[in-house]
């Protein structure tokens, strides 16, 4: 039974290799590569964020930090958050590290800096939302 | 790595080298086109399934785990989107009954080589009155000479299943194929 079996499938085998695989026609792979290049981002292409979602939620912890230790610690602070107006003794330092931490403080709470790092957190948030839109093998 | 891995040109397009994928698609296009007319039936049908397939991987090459052969993988893609189209013929009610499909008129429009025209209707005939998962198992298994456990990962189908089938069919493909070749039955 098993010798019948066996030479059964050897004929078969034979017989379809005397037929031979069926040719597609001679620019089948051509078509294929022009429909890879013209219709399709590259394989290769993967966005992969700069920063992981904890990253992210830090980065956000951060800003939101430093708008609200904006109101918080500004002396003339008024409005709808609460003004506390106290502020960091720094006098207690030896002379050396209040200067650099008063300096510190102050660059790290000018406006400038607040405002560049709300935009750069807006911008890669629009980037990585875009970016994950837009990537094929997420689709 | 060797350039005769398929494996290695993985690696090229996954690279960026895209180009690198013309080799994959020159090794493989032939069983992925028999596998494609051996199911679909009508020749451009079956070529435009074949280059979707090859689109389709190339889209998920990067999910390809390697664990299994790529040519695996590929027909599994190819069987899958037949499948798929054959259920969508079915749906739009399109009067293609392929089992009935009587092969003189069967569509054959472009000039292909005599040989390719004989290899054509041989084929058809070999796998006609034959369940789709039967074609695709016939074509595997003898055609490719996969084993039993690829051809279960390519249709889904069990082992025992895929057994069975292979036991009710053999008979019947000898015989046909018998005739057409003029091989000596065995046991008769």
């Amino acid at each position: 039974m098993v010798d019948k079996t066996t030479q059964q499938d050897e004929q078969i085998r034979e017989a379809f290799s005397d037929i031979g695989k069926m040719t597609p026609k001679e620019d089948f792979t051509m078509n294929v590569m022009s429909k890879i290049e013209k219709e399709l981002i590259p394989v290769h292409i993967q966005y992969t964020p700069i920063f992981s979602k904890s990253g992210w939620a830090f980065i956000a912890v951060l800003v939101l930090g430093l708008s609200l230790s904006i109101f918080y610690l500004s002396p003339e602070s008024s409005g709808f958050f609460p003004s506390l107006s106290f502020q960091i003794d720094l006098s207690s330092f030896s002379s050396i590290i209040n200067m650099l931490f008063t300096q510190i403080a102050e660059f790290l709470f000018s406006s400038e800096i607040v405002l560049s790092l709300i935009a750069m957190a807006g911008l890669g948030l629009i980037n990585f939302v875009i970016f994950q839109r837009i990537n094929p093998m997420k689709a | 790595m060797s350039r005769e891995d398929d494996n290695y040109y993985i690696e090229e397009v996954l690279s960026g080298q895209t180009q690198a994928y013309a080799e994959l698609v020159d090794r493989h296009k032939d069983m992925v086109y028999t596998i494609a007319i051996g199911l679909m039936q009508i020749r451009e049908e079956a070529e435009e399934v074949s280059q979707d397939a090859f689109l389709k991987a190339y889209q998920a090459l990067n999910k390809f785990k390697k664990q299994a052969k790529f040519s695996t993988w590929l027909y599994r893609i190819v069987y899958n989107e037949c499948i798929s189209r054959l259920r969508k013929r079915k749906l739009n009610n399109i009067s293609l009954d392929e089992n009935k499909i009587n092969i003189s008129d069967s569509l054959i429009i472009d000039e292909n080589s005599a040989n390719e025209e004989k290899k054509y209707r041989m084929l058809q005939e070999a796998l006609m009155d034959l369940p789709k998962e039967d074609k695709t198992i016939i074509l595997l298994y003898y055609f490719e000479s996969l084993s039993i456990e690829e051809i279960s990962v390519i249709t889904a189908l069990s082992k025992s299943n895929i057994k069975i089938r292979l036991f009710r069919i053999r008979n019947r493909i000898h015989e046909k194929l018998s005739k057409r070749f003029n091989v000596a039955l065995i046991g008769t």
